[in-house]
């Protein structure tokens, strides 16, 4: 029985390690990576193929997926606005949850599982075959050489692909409203831009430049740690995913809260 | 064209369609209209009944513009403290000096905006730091009061009649008996009973008036 309570107690301990531990690498590789930002060179060559490879290979599957969030979101809510006979205010709801919560978070997840998990592929492929240790024997530094391009072209690409879902999940929303619920069109878009305020783009956005900061960071982080061969590589990628998922929906919920107590 | 230009090519288009998407959402929002040209005066009330920044200001019922602070002061005249509310307005609307200016609720949320009716003194309309006196809204906990005072009457002169009106029941005073008493209506029907039989009652003269 104490044995038990002393094990499960190590247990415990051991995962509370684990997750400082974790925050704390996190943390350092993101200095680092700050520090070697302004390091020279700055090679635009690399950014740009991560730029193309996040922001512009992303678009098709961002777009689409903003698309049907902001359908749905206008029929959900239409189900029940039909009920009060206010339709007129389904594009209030719509613009609102898409620019403030919507449109940053789903950009962000799919950015995260489809290019955080691929560049945690990437590294942790080159750590297991020792090409990251060879980069090193070359006087080439990892964090300038792979994590630098990575993070700048998340951190600039993510607000940008934000803005591209807001504006094709405000556009879901318009035509449900205007072909399926009879809305004038010109009222739809006065209550959108009605409804709407600068802070409401701003605070999404400043909230992707965060998310795409945690997805880049989590993705270099596993990459960077992966051990133990194929197997590895695919216990980081998941690993990854995940971590990424959680932290990014944390700290919307945080940020969310900051900016709900900030700027009432 | 090689690819490492059309790698930077794709990725600038994108960032440039980004930005303009963004420009077209700042534009479109409706608070940017604080650039286009206006003008601002003071409006000043004793009560401000909830009033917020932001809050929209309609001129013969067409939103004109918005409120843009709203501050507190002591008013050393009058011994009372005033509500100062600066407004910003459409540079179109010409609001005449004699128009009346007032709280009105907005909906069924109870959001408050400031109604301005237009006077017909369009000599003097207001201009770019005027000051104009708003006319104080009733305060819900007196309209609350007066009810309370109107329903109090209300209950008195009710218990009133309820009383009178028990009487009547119970066959109680004049009146109760001449509703519960059969007796009066006996004695006119027997009266016009005797009046259709004998009409030249009416017109018979007593010996009496003689005299």
């Amino acid at each position: 029985m104490a044995k038990n309570i002393i094990s499960f107690a190590h247990k415990v301990g051991a995962h509370i390690v684990y997750y400082v531990d974790y925050v704390g690498a996190l943390t350092r590789l993101f200095f680092k990576t700050l520090y070697w930002i302004f390091i020279p060179p700055l090679k635009g060559q690399r950014i740009m193929r991560q730029a193309f490879i996040i922001g512009v290979e992303s678009l098709p599957i961002v777009s689409l997926v903003a698309f049907f969030i902001g359908v749905i979101l206008a029929l959900q809510t239409a189900y029940q606005m039909q009920k009060l006979s206010s339709e007129i205010y389904i594009a209030n709801i719509v613009a609102l949850s898409i620019v403030r919560e919507l449109g940053p978070v789903i950009t962000s997840l799919i950015v995260a599982g489809r290019c955080g998990a691929a560049i945690t592929a990437e590294l942790g492929t080159m750590k297991v075959t020792e090409q990251i240790d060879a980069l090193e024997t070359l006087a080439a530094n990892p964090i300038k050489y792979l994590v630098v391009p990575r993070f700048l072209a998340f951190t600039f690409m993510v607000p940008v692909l934000t803005m591209y879902a807001n504006l094709v999940g405000i556009i879901g929303g318009y035509l449900i409203c205007v072909y399926r619920l009879g809305i004038r069109s010109s009222m739809y878009l006065n209550m959108t831009f009605d409804s709407l305020q600068i802070k409401d783009v701003t605070t999404g956005l400043f909230k992707t430049l965060i998310f795409g900061m945690i997805i880049a960071m989590v993705g270099c982080l596993e990459g960077m740690r992966t051990e133990g061969g194929a197997e590895g590589v695919g216990k980081a990628t998941t690993l990854s995913v995940v971590t990424s998922f959680i932290l990014i929906i944390a700290a919307d919920c945080v940020f969310t809260a900051i900016f709900y107590f900030i700027f009432p | 064209m090689t690819a490492k230009s059309r790698v930077e090519l794709f990725v600038g288009l994108f960032i440039i369609i980004g930005l303009i998407i963004l420009t077209i959402f700042v534009f479109f929002i409706r608070d940017f209209q604080i650039i286009k040209p206006g003008y601002k005066f003071d409006i000043i009330f004793g009560f401000a009944n909830g009033l917020k920044i932001g809050a929209p200001t309609r001129f013969s019922g067409v939103d004109i513009g918005e409120i843009k602070s709203i501050k507190i002061f002591s008013d050393s005249e009058s011994k009372t403290t005033k509500v100062g509310v600066r407004v910003w307005v459409n540079k179109d609307a010409q609001i005449p000096s004699d128009s009346a200016v007032w709280i009105n609720t907005l909906g069924l949320l109870g959001e408050k905006y400031i109604e301005i009716m237009p006077g017909k003194d369009y000599n003097h309309t207001l201009k770019e730091n005027d000051t104009i006196l708003g006319q104080d809204p009733i305060p819900m906990e007196e309209i609350t009061k007066e009810i309370k005072e109107l329903v109090s009457k209300t209950d008195e002169a009710v218990t009133g009649l309820n009383e009178i009106l028990s009487g009547i029941k119970t066959g109680e005073g004049t009146i109760g008996k001449f509703f519960s008493d059969e007796t009066v209506y006996k004695n006119i029907e027997e009266l016009t009973d005797d009046l259709k039989r004998h009409p030249w009652k009416l017109f018979f003269k007593t010996k009496e008036k003689k005299k």
